[in-house]
Protein backbone atom coordinates (compact mmCIF):
# COMPACT_ATOMS: atom_id res chain seq x y z
CA UNK A 1 0.00 0.00 0.00
CA UNK A 2 1.23 3.08 -0.92
CA UNK A 3 2.00 5.80 1.90
CA UNK A 4 -0.10 8.72 0.45
CA UNK A 5 -3.11 10.56 2.28
CA UNK A 6 -5.93 11.95 0.34
CA UNK A 7 -6.95 15.72 1.84
CA UNK A 8 -10.18 16.30 0.65
CA UNK A 9 -9.86 20.12 2.15
CA UNK A 10 -9.61 23.68 1.00
CA UNK A 11 -6.97 24.57 3.48
CA UNK A 12 -3.59 23.10 3.22
CA UNK A 13 -2.19 25.74 5.64
CA UNK A 14 -4.74 24.64 8.33
CA UNK A 15 -1.55 23.02 11.86
CA UNK A 16 -3.56 19.90 11.43
CA UNK A 17 -3.00 18.98 7.66
CA UNK A 18 0.68 20.11 8.83
CA UNK A 19 0.21 17.39 11.76
CA UNK A 20 -0.89 14.50 8.69
CA UNK A 21 2.03 15.40 6.74
CA UNK A 22 4.09 13.09 9.27
CA UNK A 23 2.50 10.14 8.56
CA UNK A 24 2.61 10.35 4.64
CA UNK A 25 2.50 12.18 1.43
CA UNK A 26 -0.22 14.24 1.25
CA UNK A 27 -2.10 14.60 -1.85
CA UNK A 28 -4.88 17.49 -2.06
CA UNK A 29 -7.57 17.34 -4.14
CA UNK A 30 -11.39 19.29 -3.95
CA UNK A 31 -14.60 17.39 -4.08
CA UNK A 32 -15.46 18.12 -7.14
CA UNK A 33 -12.09 16.68 -8.17
CA UNK A 34 -12.65 13.27 -7.13
CA UNK A 35 -15.46 12.81 -8.32
CA UNK A 36 -13.98 12.90 -11.57
CA UNK A 37 -11.12 10.26 -10.55
CA UNK A 38 -11.33 7.21 -12.12
CA UNK A 39 -11.34 3.83 -10.67
CA UNK A 40 -10.12 3.34 -7.04
CA UNK A 41 -6.88 4.10 -6.15
CA UNK A 42 -5.82 2.76 -2.76
CA UNK A 43 -4.51 5.45 0.02
CA UNK A 44 -2.97 4.75 3.31
CA UNK A 45 -6.01 7.48 4.49
CA UNK A 46 -8.36 9.64 3.03
CA UNK A 47 -9.07 12.46 5.18
CA UNK A 48 -12.50 14.75 4.69
CA UNK A 49 -12.87 18.22 6.04
CA UNK A 50 -16.50 18.70 7.08
CA UNK A 51 -16.10 22.26 5.99
CA UNK A 52 -14.75 22.07 2.51
CA UNK A 53 -17.57 19.18 1.56
CA UNK A 54 -21.29 19.37 0.35
CA UNK A 55 -22.42 16.40 2.19
CA UNK A 56 -19.47 14.47 4.36
CA UNK A 57 -21.52 11.29 4.29
CA UNK A 58 -22.34 10.98 1.06
CA UNK A 59 -18.66 11.40 -0.09
CA UNK A 60 -17.81 8.66 2.51
CA UNK A 61 -20.18 6.13 0.97
CA UNK A 62 -18.77 6.91 -2.58
CA UNK A 63 -15.31 6.50 -1.40
CA UNK A 64 -16.30 3.39 0.14
CA UNK A 65 -17.88 2.35 -3.25
CA UNK A 66 -14.89 2.95 -5.05
CA UNK A 67 -12.36 1.41 -2.28
CA UNK A 68 -14.39 -1.12 -0.06
CA UNK A 69 -10.90 -0.98 2.06
CA UNK A 70 -10.41 2.89 2.29
CA UNK A 71 -9.69 4.58 5.77
CA UNK A 72 -11.69 7.60 6.18
CA UNK A 73 -11.49 10.06 8.68
CA UNK A 74 -13.60 12.75 9.27
CA UNK A 75 -12.53 16.73 10.37
CA UNK A 76 -14.73 18.72 11.87
CA UNK A 77 -14.95 22.30 13.37
CA UNK A 78 -17.85 21.81 15.10
CA UNK A 79 -18.98 18.06 16.25
CA UNK A 80 -22.03 16.99 16.94
CA UNK A 81 -23.03 13.37 18.03
CA UNK A 82 -25.20 13.33 15.25
CA UNK A 83 -23.19 14.36 12.57
CA UNK A 84 -20.70 12.11 14.08
CA UNK A 85 -23.14 8.86 14.16
CA UNK A 86 -23.84 9.46 10.27
CA UNK A 87 -20.17 9.93 9.39
CA UNK A 88 -19.39 6.28 10.93
CA UNK A 89 -22.84 4.84 9.72
CA UNK A 90 -21.69 5.68 6.17
CA UNK A 91 -18.24 4.04 6.86
CA UNK A 92 -15.56 6.87 8.20
CA UNK A 93 -12.99 5.33 11.06
CA UNK A 94 -13.13 8.46 13.28
CA UNK A 95 -14.56 11.71 13.38
CA UNK A 96 -12.31 14.48 14.89
CA UNK A 97 -12.43 17.59 16.20
CA UNK A 98 -9.62 20.37 14.35
CA UNK A 99 -8.75 22.10 17.67
CA UNK A 100 -7.08 18.74 18.71
CA UNK A 101 -3.80 19.23 20.36
CA UNK A 102 -1.47 18.13 17.37
CA UNK A 103 0.25 15.53 19.29
CA UNK A 104 -2.99 13.85 20.55
CA UNK A 105 -4.22 14.23 16.64
CA UNK A 106 -1.08 12.17 15.42
CA UNK A 107 -1.28 9.59 18.28
CA UNK A 108 -4.83 9.36 17.68
CA UNK A 109 -4.26 8.73 13.60
CA UNK A 110 -1.44 6.64 14.38
CA UNK A 111 -3.07 4.45 17.15
CA UNK A 112 -6.08 3.98 14.47
CA UNK A 113 -4.06 3.19 11.75
CA UNK A 114 -2.03 0.66 13.47
CA UNK A 115 -5.98 -1.17 14.22
CA UNK A 116 -6.82 -0.83 10.86
CA UNK A 117 -3.13 -1.77 8.97
CA UNK A 118 -1.57 -5.44 9.32
CA UNK A 119 1.19 -5.65 10.91
CA UNK A 120 4.36 -3.50 9.59
CA UNK A 121 6.55 -1.60 10.35
CA UNK A 122 5.66 1.98 12.35
CA UNK A 123 3.99 4.12 10.80
CA UNK A 124 5.20 8.05 10.80
CA UNK A 125 8.62 6.90 10.83
CA UNK A 126 11.34 8.55 7.73
CA UNK A 127 8.22 9.63 5.60
CA UNK A 128 9.44 12.50 3.58
CA UNK A 129 6.48 15.13 3.59
CA UNK A 130 5.96 15.95 -0.31
CA UNK A 131 2.57 17.86 -1.31
CA UNK A 132 1.83 16.94 -5.09
CA UNK A 133 -1.57 18.68 -5.64
CA UNK A 134 -4.51 17.24 -7.83
CA UNK A 135 -6.34 20.59 -7.74
CA UNK B 1 -38.24 -18.62 14.90
CA UNK B 2 -38.55 -15.15 16.11
CA UNK B 3 -35.18 -13.28 16.18
CA UNK B 4 -34.11 -12.53 20.33
CA UNK B 5 -33.02 -9.20 21.55
CA UNK B 6 -30.92 -8.87 24.44
CA UNK B 7 -31.53 -5.44 26.76
CA UNK B 8 -29.66 -4.44 29.45
CA UNK B 9 -29.83 -1.41 31.22
CA UNK B 10 -29.57 -0.55 35.13
CA UNK B 11 -32.71 1.55 35.00
CA UNK B 12 -35.62 -1.34 35.49
CA UNK B 13 -38.40 1.53 34.61
CA UNK B 14 -36.77 1.81 30.98
CA UNK B 15 -36.28 -1.87 30.63
CA UNK B 16 -40.02 -2.43 30.50
CA UNK B 17 -41.34 -0.53 27.46
CA UNK B 18 -38.06 -1.35 25.66
CA UNK B 19 -39.37 -4.71 26.03
CA UNK B 20 -43.02 -4.48 24.93
CA UNK B 21 -42.28 -2.42 21.75
CA UNK B 22 -39.91 -4.82 20.69
CA UNK B 23 -42.04 -7.68 21.76
CA UNK B 24 -44.90 -5.59 20.03
CA UNK B 25 -42.68 -6.03 16.51
CA UNK B 26 -42.40 -9.91 17.37
CA UNK B 27 -39.10 -10.24 18.89
CA UNK B 28 -38.30 -12.20 21.86
CA UNK B 29 -36.88 -9.96 24.57
CA UNK B 30 -34.22 -11.58 27.22
CA UNK B 31 -33.55 -8.39 30.13
CA UNK B 32 -30.45 -7.77 32.11
CA UNK B 33 -29.86 -4.54 34.55
CA UNK B 34 -25.99 -5.24 34.99
CA UNK B 35 -22.91 -6.69 32.66
CA UNK B 36 -22.73 -9.51 34.77
CA UNK B 37 -26.49 -10.26 34.50
CA UNK B 38 -26.38 -9.94 30.68
CA UNK B 39 -22.89 -12.31 30.40
CA UNK B 40 -24.78 -15.14 32.55
CA UNK B 41 -28.13 -15.24 29.93
CA UNK B 42 -28.22 -18.47 28.79
CA UNK B 43 -29.73 -18.06 25.36
CA UNK B 44 -27.61 -16.11 23.32
CA UNK B 45 -29.40 -13.12 21.31
CA UNK B 46 -29.21 -12.63 17.34
CA UNK B 47 -28.69 -8.31 18.70
CA UNK B 48 -27.62 -6.74 21.71
CA UNK B 49 -29.24 -3.19 23.17
CA UNK B 50 -27.11 -1.62 25.40
CA UNK B 51 -27.15 1.33 27.90
CA UNK B 52 -24.48 3.51 27.59
CA UNK B 53 -24.01 4.05 31.32
CA UNK B 54 -24.10 0.53 33.52
CA UNK B 55 -22.32 1.73 36.74
CA UNK B 56 -23.11 5.65 37.25
CA UNK B 57 -25.85 7.81 35.30
CA UNK B 58 -24.00 10.94 36.39
CA UNK B 59 -20.51 10.01 35.53
CA UNK B 60 -19.63 11.59 31.91
CA UNK B 61 -16.87 9.60 31.58
CA UNK B 62 -18.68 5.90 32.06
CA UNK B 63 -18.59 4.33 29.15
CA UNK B 64 -19.32 0.58 30.79
CA UNK B 65 -21.95 -0.06 28.08
CA UNK B 66 -19.42 0.37 25.22
CA UNK B 67 -16.75 -1.98 27.53
CA UNK B 68 -19.52 -4.87 28.15
CA UNK B 69 -20.53 -4.38 23.92
CA UNK B 70 -16.66 -5.36 23.38
CA UNK B 71 -16.41 -7.79 25.37
CA UNK B 72 -19.83 -9.67 24.07
CA UNK B 73 -19.55 -12.15 21.30
CA UNK B 74 -18.35 -10.26 18.00
CA UNK B 75 -20.94 -12.03 15.82
CA UNK B 76 -23.73 -10.55 17.46
CA UNK B 77 -24.24 -6.82 16.73
CA UNK B 78 -24.79 -4.40 19.33
CA UNK B 79 -26.80 -0.96 19.46
CA UNK B 80 -25.61 1.55 22.29
CA UNK B 81 -28.53 3.29 23.67
CA UNK B 82 -27.92 6.26 26.53
CA UNK B 83 -29.94 9.75 27.71
CA UNK B 84 -26.42 11.07 27.38
CA UNK B 85 -25.43 10.92 23.37
CA UNK B 86 -22.16 12.76 22.77
CA UNK B 87 -19.31 12.61 20.13
CA UNK B 88 -17.01 10.76 22.45
CA UNK B 89 -19.51 8.12 22.92
CA UNK B 90 -20.44 7.87 19.74
CA UNK B 91 -16.61 7.48 18.62
CA UNK B 92 -16.45 4.45 21.60
CA UNK B 93 -19.09 2.88 20.45
CA UNK B 94 -18.66 3.05 16.40
CA UNK B 95 -15.12 3.75 16.17
CA UNK B 96 -12.56 0.65 15.21
CA UNK B 97 -12.37 -1.30 18.94
CA UNK B 98 -8.81 -3.48 19.78
CA UNK B 99 -9.02 -5.76 16.82
CA UNK B 100 -10.32 -3.05 14.67
CA UNK B 101 -13.89 -4.26 15.11
CA UNK B 102 -16.09 -1.60 16.35
CA UNK B 103 -17.91 -2.66 19.66
CA UNK B 104 -21.55 -1.69 18.00
CA UNK B 105 -22.87 -1.39 15.09
CA UNK B 106 -25.62 1.20 16.00
CA UNK B 107 -25.92 4.63 18.40
CA UNK B 108 -29.39 5.70 19.30
CA UNK B 109 -30.37 8.36 22.08
CA UNK B 110 -33.38 7.42 24.23
CA UNK B 111 -34.62 10.95 23.56
CA UNK B 112 -34.99 9.83 19.72
CA UNK B 113 -37.79 7.51 20.72
CA UNK B 114 -38.87 3.60 20.35
CA UNK B 115 -39.02 4.03 16.50
CA UNK B 116 -35.53 5.47 15.58
CA UNK B 117 -34.37 2.54 17.80
CA UNK B 118 -37.05 -0.31 15.92
CA UNK B 119 -35.36 1.72 12.67
CA UNK B 120 -31.78 0.78 13.67
CA UNK B 121 -32.89 -2.74 15.60
CA UNK B 122 -34.10 -3.48 11.43
CA UNK B 123 -30.35 -2.38 9.86
CA UNK B 124 -28.55 -4.10 12.22
CA UNK B 125 -30.27 -7.25 11.86
CA UNK B 126 -30.34 -7.19 8.05
CA UNK B 127 -27.08 -6.73 8.10
CA UNK B 128 -26.57 -9.86 10.69
CA UNK B 129 -28.98 -11.51 7.87
CA UNK B 130 -26.31 -11.19 5.44
CA UNK B 131 -24.26 -14.57 5.23
CA UNK B 132 -20.68 -12.94 4.24
CA UNK B 133 -21.18 -10.86 7.43
CA UNK B 134 -21.85 -14.06 9.64
CA UNK B 135 -19.31 -16.18 7.59
CA UNK B 136 -16.55 -13.88 8.80
CA UNK B 137 -17.72 -12.90 11.97
CA UNK B 138 -17.33 -9.18 11.05
CA UNK B 139 -19.85 -6.86 12.77
CA UNK B 140 -20.61 -4.64 9.64
CA UNK B 141 -20.34 -4.67 6.23
CA UNK B 142 -17.48 -1.93 5.47
CA UNK B 143 -15.35 -4.03 8.38
CA UNK B 144 -15.59 -6.71 6.12
CA UNK B 145 -12.21 -5.42 4.25
CA UNK B 146 -10.12 -5.33 7.63
CA UNK B 147 -11.97 -8.95 8.61
CA UNK B 148 -10.72 -10.14 4.81
CA UNK B 149 -6.64 -8.58 5.05
CA UNK B 150 -6.52 -9.59 8.84
CA UNK B 151 -7.32 -13.61 7.88
CA UNK B 152 -5.23 -13.66 5.49
CA UNK B 153 -6.90 -15.26 1.72
CA UNK B 154 -6.07 -18.73 3.27
CA UNK B 155 -7.80 -18.86 6.45
CA UNK B 156 -10.66 -16.90 4.64
CA UNK B 157 -11.50 -19.42 2.15
CA UNK B 158 -11.14 -21.98 4.97
CA UNK B 159 -13.93 -20.17 7.00
CA UNK B 160 -16.57 -19.59 4.27
CA UNK B 161 -16.15 -23.47 3.10
CA UNK B 162 -16.32 -24.11 7.23
CA UNK B 163 -19.08 -21.93 7.38
CA UNK B 164 -21.04 -23.14 3.95
CA UNK B 165 -20.44 -26.81 5.51
CA UNK B 166 -22.80 -25.61 8.82
CA UNK B 167 -24.97 -24.23 6.78
CA UNK B 168 -25.90 -26.29 4.66
CA UNK B 169 -26.75 -28.73 7.32
CA UNK B 170 -28.72 -25.94 9.33
CA UNK B 171 -30.18 -25.75 5.65
CA UNK B 172 -31.03 -29.33 5.22
CA UNK B 173 -32.54 -29.61 8.26
CA UNK B 174 -34.87 -26.17 8.30
CA UNK B 175 -35.99 -27.76 4.54
CA UNK B 176 -36.77 -31.33 6.52
CA UNK B 177 -38.94 -29.39 8.88
CA UNK B 178 -40.44 -27.02 6.53
CA UNK B 179 -41.41 -29.61 3.81
CA UNK B 180 -42.90 -31.85 6.48
CA UNK B 181 -45.02 -29.08 7.80
CA UNK B 182 -46.33 -28.47 4.05
CA UNK B 183 -47.41 -31.78 3.87
CA UNK B 184 -49.12 -31.70 7.42
CA UNK B 185 -50.94 -28.84 6.42
CA UNK B 186 -51.56 -30.15 2.75
CA UNK B 187 -52.88 -33.17 4.43
CA UNK B 188 -55.29 -31.35 6.96
CA UNK B 189 -56.23 -29.17 4.32
CA UNK B 190 -57.72 -31.98 2.13
CA UNK B 191 -59.22 -33.70 4.96
CA UNK B 192 -61.23 -30.52 5.97
CA UNK B 193 -62.01 -30.11 2.84
CA UNK B 194 -63.50 -33.62 1.81
CA UNK B 195 -65.12 -33.40 5.30
CA UNK B 196 -67.09 -29.60 3.98
CA UNK B 197 -68.21 -31.48 0.82
CA UNK B 198 -69.43 -33.99 2.63
CA UNK B 199 -70.91 -31.78 5.13
CA UNK B 200 -72.49 -29.48 2.33
CA UNK B 201 -73.86 -32.53 0.40
CA UNK B 202 -75.74 -33.69 3.28
CA UNK B 203 -77.25 -29.92 3.92
CA UNK B 204 -78.73 -30.57 -0.15
CA UNK B 205 -80.02 -34.15 0.49
CA UNK B 206 -81.47 -32.19 4.15
CA UNK B 207 -83.38 -29.81 2.51
CA UNK B 208 -84.87 -31.71 -0.75
CA UNK B 209 -86.35 -34.06 1.73
CA UNK B 210 -87.90 -30.82 3.63
CA UNK B 211 -85.78 -30.52 6.73
CA UNK B 212 -84.46 -27.05 6.23
CA UNK B 213 -83.07 -26.13 9.53
CA UNK B 214 -80.52 -28.73 10.02
CA UNK B 215 -79.90 -28.39 6.68
CA UNK B 216 -79.04 -24.93 7.37
CA UNK B 217 -76.80 -26.41 10.11
CA UNK B 218 -74.72 -28.70 8.28
CA UNK B 219 -74.32 -25.68 5.28
CA UNK B 220 -73.07 -23.38 8.03
CA UNK B 221 -70.99 -26.38 9.23
CA UNK B 222 -69.42 -27.92 5.85
CA UNK B 223 -68.87 -23.66 4.63
CA UNK B 224 -66.57 -23.50 7.70
CA UNK B 225 -64.66 -26.65 7.68
CA UNK B 226 -63.99 -25.36 3.97
CA UNK B 227 -62.61 -21.97 5.56
CA UNK B 228 -60.21 -24.34 8.12
CA UNK B 229 -59.06 -26.50 4.41
CA UNK B 230 -58.21 -22.51 3.21
CA UNK B 231 -56.20 -21.81 5.89
CA UNK B 232 -54.56 -25.22 5.46
CA UNK B 233 -53.70 -24.36 2.26
CA UNK B 234 -52.49 -21.05 2.92
CA UNK B 235 -50.27 -22.46 6.02
CA UNK B 236 -48.78 -24.46 3.35
CA UNK B 237 -48.02 -22.05 0.74
CA UNK B 238 -45.94 -20.27 3.45
CA UNK B 239 -43.81 -22.92 3.77
CA UNK B 240 -43.00 -23.60 0.61
CA UNK B 241 -42.32 -19.40 0.07
CA UNK B 242 -40.19 -19.62 3.17
CA UNK B 243 -38.39 -22.91 1.77
CA UNK B 244 -37.91 -20.75 -1.23
CA UNK B 245 -36.16 -17.71 0.77
CA UNK B 246 -33.45 -19.73 1.71
CA UNK B 247 -32.43 -20.59 -1.79
CA UNK B 248 -30.54 -16.75 -2.54
CA UNK B 249 -29.03 -16.90 0.95
CA UNK B 250 -27.51 -20.16 -0.05
CA UNK B 251 -26.84 -19.84 -3.85
CA UNK B 252 -24.09 -16.10 -3.03
CA UNK B 253 -22.05 -18.50 -0.79
CA UNK B 254 -22.10 -21.37 -2.77
CA UNK B 255 -20.76 -18.84 -5.88
CA UNK B 256 -17.89 -18.11 -3.76
CA UNK B 257 -17.16 -21.62 -2.78
CA UNK B 258 -17.04 -22.47 -6.43
CA UNK B 259 -14.70 -19.74 -7.28
CA UNK B 260 -12.05 -20.60 -4.11
CA UNK B 261 -12.27 -24.17 -5.25
CA UNK B 262 -10.82 -23.20 -8.76
CA UNK B 263 -8.27 -21.31 -7.40
CA UNK B 264 -7.17 -24.25 -5.25
CA UNK B 265 -6.58 -25.97 -9.00
CA UNK B 266 -3.35 -23.69 -9.01
CA UNK B 267 -0.30 -25.71 -8.29
CA UNK B 268 1.56 -22.29 -7.16
CA UNK B 269 0.78 -21.37 -3.54
CA UNK B 270 1.22 -17.73 -4.50
CA UNK B 271 -0.95 -17.74 -7.68
CA UNK B 272 -3.78 -19.67 -5.46
CA UNK B 273 -3.26 -16.78 -2.40
CA UNK B 274 -3.38 -14.41 -5.32
CA UNK B 275 -6.45 -15.44 -7.17
CA UNK B 276 -8.07 -16.13 -3.43
CA UNK B 277 -7.41 -12.68 -2.36
CA UNK B 278 -8.77 -11.45 -6.39
CA UNK B 279 -12.20 -13.37 -5.80
CA UNK B 280 -12.39 -11.69 -2.42
CA UNK B 281 -11.76 -8.53 -3.89
CA UNK B 282 -14.00 -8.82 -6.38
CA UNK B 283 -17.16 -10.00 -4.53
CA UNK B 284 -16.69 -6.68 -1.98
CA UNK B 285 -16.82 -4.42 -4.77
CA UNK B 286 -20.00 -6.28 -6.13
CA UNK B 287 -21.32 -6.27 -2.46
CA UNK B 288 -20.68 -2.22 -2.33
CA UNK B 289 -22.09 -1.60 -5.53
CA UNK B 290 -25.19 -3.32 -4.57
CA UNK B 291 -25.42 -1.85 -1.73
CA UNK B 292 -24.93 1.64 -3.44
CA UNK B 293 -27.62 0.62 -6.03
CA UNK B 294 -29.52 -0.09 -3.11
CA UNK B 295 -28.95 3.16 -1.49
CA UNK B 296 -29.89 5.26 -4.99
CA UNK B 297 -33.09 3.66 -5.03
CA UNK B 298 -34.35 4.55 -1.81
Amino acid sequence: MKNQILMITSDSAAPWVQTLARLGNLIFVTEAGLVAEDGPERFLLCVIDAAAVKAPDKLISQLRVQDPAARIVVMTASPTWRRARASFEAGALDYLPKNLNTEDLFRTIQRLLEKTLPPGPPLGVNNAATHRSRR
Amino acid sequence: MPQRIGVVDDFRDILTPIRESLEGEGYVVDTATSAQEAKKLAVHPDLWIIDLRLKDKSDDKDFSGITLAAELSPEVPKIILTSFPSVQAVRNALGPGARGIPPAVGFVSKQEGMAALLRRVDLALARQNLPLLRAFHAAAMHTLPDRLAELGPEQASRQVRDFIDSQRKALTQQQELESRRASEYHRFSLLASSAGFVAIMAAVVLSLIGKTSPATVTMLGGLVINLVSGLFSYSADKAHHRLKEFLPQIQELLQLANLLELCNTFEDPSARDHNRQAVFDSFLDRLHKQRSEKNEKK
